[in-house]
Order: structure tokens, then sequence, then C-alpha cells
């Protein structure tokens, strides 16, 4: 939601500042949930493309965020062909290495917090993509439905999966601890 | 957001489960921290600089002139043509050409006497009162007495050529000159000529 509506009244550019300063952290978090190389250049991509479009927007703040998002799970799908198709090469970093095990301050610091967005990084993409739009971009069950082109059933039922998987994941953390 | 994030286990049938409301409220403070910084071309999109006169760039309005340059343009457009419609109402109208004519006439006047000086000395500087008055008898033999007006087969001027004048050079100069003088100024001149018109000399 965005917070004050009063804030985007007056010229073009105002509303759009203000687009950009609520919705600009939840896009950056959203490519960041996925995995985007560099989230901070497709956050700005993606507000230029919506920049463009500004003005035929309809639908006050919810159709900005809707087409904000839709614009940045575009720019997630192209990323992720792009990936498939050319392999990213890297550089070997230790804690990359699947038999890198934790050491007991990063399983501390998951347990106190921060662990909550590579907890997310473990579910499947089209549960991850559902509970990021919900929880990180704010979006309602149709928004996320119009985002991701599928029909709401479908949706909530990718949403519910989601949830208990984390639910799941979050239990098996705790037993851990 | 943390209404969302009821509605979100309310629809997924999990409204009481505190620990997955708990890591979803940090996954939103956790993704939504960070603030990315907006780049050069962004920065330019959102500055104040383009707020006031986003509607004044436009194409448009940069080839318009101003109202002031457009107030001159017009302006002069009336003037021209406002001249121009004068002018041919002052050709068109025969009371404005007579009127015309006239100043002509009177512009010319102020230098044709020194020319009708010189071509006849004797005659007076007003071609009209020199054909009215008559002060030098020898000049006209008999102005008032004309008793039979058709011994003279043709009308001559009123004033007659100096005796020193030739015959036939003389009153044909006088004629031309003093005629189209008289006839231009008044219709005295013509009366007087017919009612003179006997004793022309002859040479």
């Amino acid at each position: 939601m965005l917070p004050d509506p009063s804030a985007h009244r007056g010229t073009s550019t105002d509303r759009f500042t203000a687009a950009y300063r609520e919705l600009a952290p939840r896009v950056l978090g959203y490519l960041r949930s996925h995995g985007v190389d560099d989230p901070e250049a497709a956050t700005n991509d993606v507000f230029l493309a919506l920049h463009r479009r500004f003005d035929s927007i309809e639908g006050g703040d919810d159709g900005v965020r809707t087409l904000a998002f839709s614009i940045a799970h575009a720019r997630l799908v192209d990323f992720h062909r792009a990936q498939a198709r050319s392999p990213r090469r890297v550089p070997f970093e230790a804690a990359d290495d699947p038999r890198h095990a934790d050491s007991a301050e990063d399983m501390v610091i998951s347990a106190v917090g921060g662990g909550a967005m590579s907890m997310l990084s473990r579910l499947g993409d089209d549960q991850r993509q559902v509970i990021s739009l919900r929880v990180i971009a704010g979006l309602s069950l149709e928004e996320t439905a119009q985002v991701m082109d599928r029909s709401v059933g479908s949706i909530k039922q990718l949403q519910r999966r989601g949830l208990e998987s984390l639910r799941s994941l979050l239990a098996r953390e705790t037993i851990d601890v | 957001m943390s209404e969302l994030i009821d509605v979100l286990l309310a629809e997924s049938e999990l409204p009481d489960d505190g620990l997955l409301r708990d890591l979803l409220e940090e996954l939103e403070r956790e993704a939504t921290a960070v603030a990315p910084m907006p780049s050069a071309a962004l920065s330019e999109l959102m500055s104040p600089r383009r707020t006031t006169p986003s509607h004044a760039h436009t194409r448009g309005a940069r080839r318009r002139p101003s109202f002031a340059g457009r107030g001159a343009v017009i302006t002069g457009v009336v003037v021209i043509a406002a001249l121009g419609l004068g002018a041919g109402a002052a050709a068109a109208s025969p009371d404005a050409r007579s009127a015309i004519g006239a100043g002509v006439a009177v512009i010319a006047h102020l230098f044709q006497p020194a020319a009708a000086a010189a071509n006849a000395p004797d005659s007076g500087s007003d071609p009209a009162v020199g054909a009215t008055e008559s002060p030098d008898p020898s000049e006209s033999p008999e102005p008032t007495e004309s008793p039979e007006p058709s011994e003279s087969p043709e009308p001559t001027p009123s004033i007659t050529p100096s005796p020193s004048d030739d015959g036939s050079d003389g009153h044909g100069k006088s004629g031309e000159t003093h005629g189209n003088g008289k006839g231009n100024q008044s219709g005295h001149g013509n009366g007087k000529g017919q009612g003179n018109g006997g004793p022309a000399p002859t040479p």
C-alpha cells in the first residue's frame, strides 16, 4: 500500500518520485529474493520502463504497484531464460560449496534472524514467486495472478503449499537449533 | 503490511500460526530494508526541475513564439492592411481624385508664375486678373467696345499679346499659355474671350 494518498497529488514527476520511494525497496527485495545478478541495476530498469507508461496507468496506486511488479517479474523471467542459455561462470567460493558447513556464528545468526530470505530461497520457483509477491510486493491474490498470468485458484494453491513448506522448514530449523 | 500477512494466513487456513507470521514479517522487513540508489537517468526523471515546466517543455511550446512577438506581428499586418485599404479607397473615390488633382495643381502653380513671367513678361502675375482687368489699353484696343463679335472669326484670348511679339507666334504662345491657365483656374476667361473676340489684334 502506498502510504499517503495526498503525497501522490501534484505533478506526474511528484507522483512518480513517491511511487519510486515506496516501491523501489520492494522491487529490489523481490529481485534479490530470486537471485538476480545485479538487483539494483534491474530495479532501475524496472522504474525506467514504468516511467514510460506512468501517465497512462489506470487504477491509481494499485495499478502502479501491479505494473511495477509485472515489469519486475518480466525482467526476472528474462534473467532466468538468459541464465538457462548461457550459464554464469563464477570463481570458486568456499561458502558456495555444498560441502561447506555453517559455522556456529552463522547458525546463531540464522536462528536469531536474517534467515527469512534464505529460507524463502529454498522454496520452488513458483511458490517462491507467489510468497514474495504477496509478502514483499504486497500484492493481493488477484494482482499476483495478473502478474504471473495465472488463475487466482492456482495462485491460492501455490500460496498454501508455499506457506506449508515454510512452516516445515521453520519447524525443522527450530528442532535443529 | 501485517494486515496483509493476516489475510494471507487466513486464505491459506493458517490463521493461528504465530511462528509463520513472525517469519513472514521478518521476510518483509529483510527484503525491504535496503533502498536502492536511483541511476543517473532515473534521478533526472525525478528531478524537481522537471516538475514546474514539464508541460512548457513540449516541442509545440518551444516552437511557438511569445505572446508579445505574436502581438507585434499581428499589429504590423493590421497596419499594412489599413494602409492598403486607405490607398485603394482614395484611388477609387472621384472626390478624392479631384482633391488630389487640386492639390497637385496648387503645388504646380507655386512653380508656374516664374515660368509664365519668363515667357510673357508684360502679362500680370495672375492670368485671371489680367483677363478681367486690362490695365494697358494699348495691349487690348477697344476691349469693351466690340459691336460686331462676328467680325472676329475666331475667339481670342482676352489678353492680347504685347506689340513686340510676333503676331502668329505671340498669339499662339499666349493662347496656349493663358488659355490653359484660365481654363484651369476659372471660367471667366472663356466668357470674356468670346465677348472680346472681335478686336483680335492682327499684324
